[in-house]
């Protein structure tokens, strides 16, 4: 028998589960090695990080795809999904070698294509902005304990006091102690980064979240990518004029 | 008459034995350890369940009969290193420290039964780190009052005696990522026992059953459960123990309370690993010497699990007891018993 046919959720897919976000999320690559059943133990949720500090379970994600409800599935789509860390504690305990989180990771994407994640990912612009103009996810600046429930007394101890520690560490600190990303990249490995955006449909992805963000987004990388290539034409200029001497 | 090698001294040899002895076959046993009983005389189990009644008076009897019995001969701290021939007539190579020795038998029973799991490979429990963290073999060690502490449940890091007292099912059953997805089959009623012997003795205790199912098909188990529940207020909570760790010098475990769909900490003087059963050592090493099959997790395979259930597969050698996978004690004597009087029906022949 092969592994196909043995696997009951595979079969359910024609027999019984008739959703399309459920066919689509059963056609994904991933969900065979994902889903082997479930034994409601909870050793997924009591790992979870997310399950400590959020509405969101993935014994409960196991379970809806199991049984593969439809308006269920779509409601997880629009919002409990997105709440998942993606740390993938969840797979290397769970005793069945489910992966709620590979499920999770297959939901958002079919969201995302689907048109289901807007709502859900409008707090994240800030956070998108960012990726695509700096390469950062996060700037200093952007946490505060509001936003980070699971957050211990020392994290928010420190978090209150950063302003005070930057003008300690740092004399003088640039822009009155205030920093907009995490690391700086190079100009030339965001015009890299932001090719790759391009060239991959990633920025078009994006662009279906957040279409007014990616509008302002690739008029800037427009005009980087002019400058760049610019000095990657004298690059070439100056490389060839020093091999004909 | 012909001479038959009975493999193991555990419950299910020692009963294969005294049953083909008392037929009138002569019997080699052999055992690895310098003392018959196996598993539960090695780790001193003191009740059984679910009648709680005491281990010996069930394994002193078994061991008797063969003790006692002339057809008997003994081979203590010995191993089978090789067998050659086919049935009706093996060679077998018997050693001990004394040297070696061969004889001819006419049938071989292979009865080398389990191991118990070792829980150190689970190391989100902190089994081997955390000292309170114990499994239920040690745990019956602790309730004899022949063993370490004189029956007394200490915890092993100040020799206290434990208020909170949590037990994990399925530590290394029901679990894929140790490759034993199979049901430990005694865990359930083991440690339902255990709880009720811990209230009976520490009727202050506090005990929580961390389970996923369970399991309680045995003769009289399901009553027990219900006993534990009723009587001695043993607290079962639905959902598998998953992590355990150490804050402020106490131990802390993680598990969801699946029915209310809540993850809980819970802070624990003791934790006490219901540990499965895996194949033996000398179940592997048997399965090499006498070349007979083996299922994936290294359990012996029955010919025909339905119809030959006690036939290796090579004619001649016979498999019983914990040796083909979990079996609580009561069912490997009935094993010895059957292994015996088809050994015998085929010898007659």
């Amino acid at each position: 028998m092969s592994e196909e046919t043995k696997n009951p959720i595979t079969e359910k897919i024609e027999n019984t589960k008739g959703g399309h976000f459920y066919k689509e999320i059963m056609k994904d690559f991933r969900i065979k090695e994902s889903l082997h059943g479930c034994l409601n133990c909870g050793t997924c949720v009591a790992n979870c990080p997310a399950a400590a500090f959020y509405d969101y379970s993935p014994r409960e994600v196991c379970q809806m795809m199991i049984e593969g409800d439809e308006e269920t599935i779509e409601e997880y789509m629009k919002g409990k999904i997105w709440n998942c860390a993606q740390c993938y504690s969840c797979k290397y305990r769970c005793p069945k070698e489910n992966s709620a989180a590979d499920i999770v990771m297959a939901m958002r994407e079919i969201a995302v294509r689907e048109g289901l994640a807007a709502e859900a990912l409008a707090g994240y612009t800030r956070i998108a902005k960012l990726v695509l103009t700096r390469g950062n996810q996060l700037a200093p600046d952007m946490l505060s304990p509001d936003a980070f429930p699971d957050w211990g007394p020392r994290m928010i101890e420190l978090s209150s006091k950063k302003m005070e520690m930057r003008e300690e560490l740092f004399e003088g600190f640039p822009g009155m102690n205030v920093v907009d990303r995490a690391w700086a990249a190079e100009d030339y490995t965001i015009y890299e980064m932001q090719k790759i955006w391009e060239e991959s449909g990633a920025l078009e992805k994006v662009g279906t979240v957040f279409p007014f963000l990616v509008d302002i987004v690739q008029e800037d990388m427009e005009d980087k990518a002019e400058e760049m290539d610019a000095k990657i034409e004298e690059k070439k200029a100056k490389l060839e004029a020093s091999k004909k001497k | 008459m012909k001479t038959v090698l009975v493999i193991g001294g555990g419950v299910t040899g020692l009963k294969t034995a005294s049953e083909l002895a008392e037929m009138g076959y002569n019997v080699s046993l052999v055992e690895k350890e310098d003392y018959l009983g196996g598993q539960v005389v090695r780790h001193k189990y003191y009740k059984l369940a679910p009648d709680l009644r005491l281990a010996g008076d069930v394994i002193d009897p078994v061991i008797k009969a063969v003790e006692s019995n002339s057809n008997i001969k003994v081979h203590k701290h010995s191993h089978v290193v090789s067998v050659s021939g086919s049935a009706p007539e093996f060679k077998a190579k018997i050693k001990n420290s004394k040297g070696e020795t061969e004889e001819t038998f006419g049938a071989i029973v292979v009865a080398t039964g389990f191991d118990h799991f070792d829980p150190t490979v689970k190391q989100e429990y902190g089994y081997g780190r955390f000292k309170d963290v114990v499994t239920n073999s040690e745990v019956e060690e602790m309730l004899n009052p022949n063993g370490p502490t004189k029956g007394e449940l200490k915890r092993p890091s100040d020799g206290k005696v434990p208020k909170k007292i949590a037990i994990f099912q399925c530590v290394g059953s029901r679990d894929r990522q140790v490759g034993n997805p199979y049901c430990c089959r005694v865990g359930c009623v083991v440690s339902t026992k255990q709880a009720i012997e811990i209230k009976e003795k520490y009727p202050d205790s506090e005990v929580y059953v961390y389970y996923m199912d369970m399991r309680m098909f045995g003769r009289g188990w399901e009553e027990l459960y219900g006993k534990a529940m009723e009587e001695y207020e043993v607290i079962f909570t639905r959902g598998r123990g998953a992590e355990v760790t150490l804050k402020n010098q106490q131990l802390s475990l993680r598990a969801e309370e699946t029915i209310m769909d809540r993850p809980i900490q819970h802070s624990v003087d003791m934790i006490i690993l219901a540990a499965g059963m895996a194949a033996g050592d000398g179940t592997i090493e048997a399965a090499k010497v006498l070349g007979i099959k083996q299922n994936d997790y290294g359990f012996l395979a029955p010919k025909d699990d339905f119809l030959s259930p006690n036939e290796s597969s090579k004619s001649g050698i016979y498999i019983a007891g914990a040796d083909k996978g979990p079996m609580d004690i009561e069912n490997c004597i009935v094993e010895g018993a059957a292994v015996a009087a088809k050994v015998a029906g085929k010898l007659k022949n």
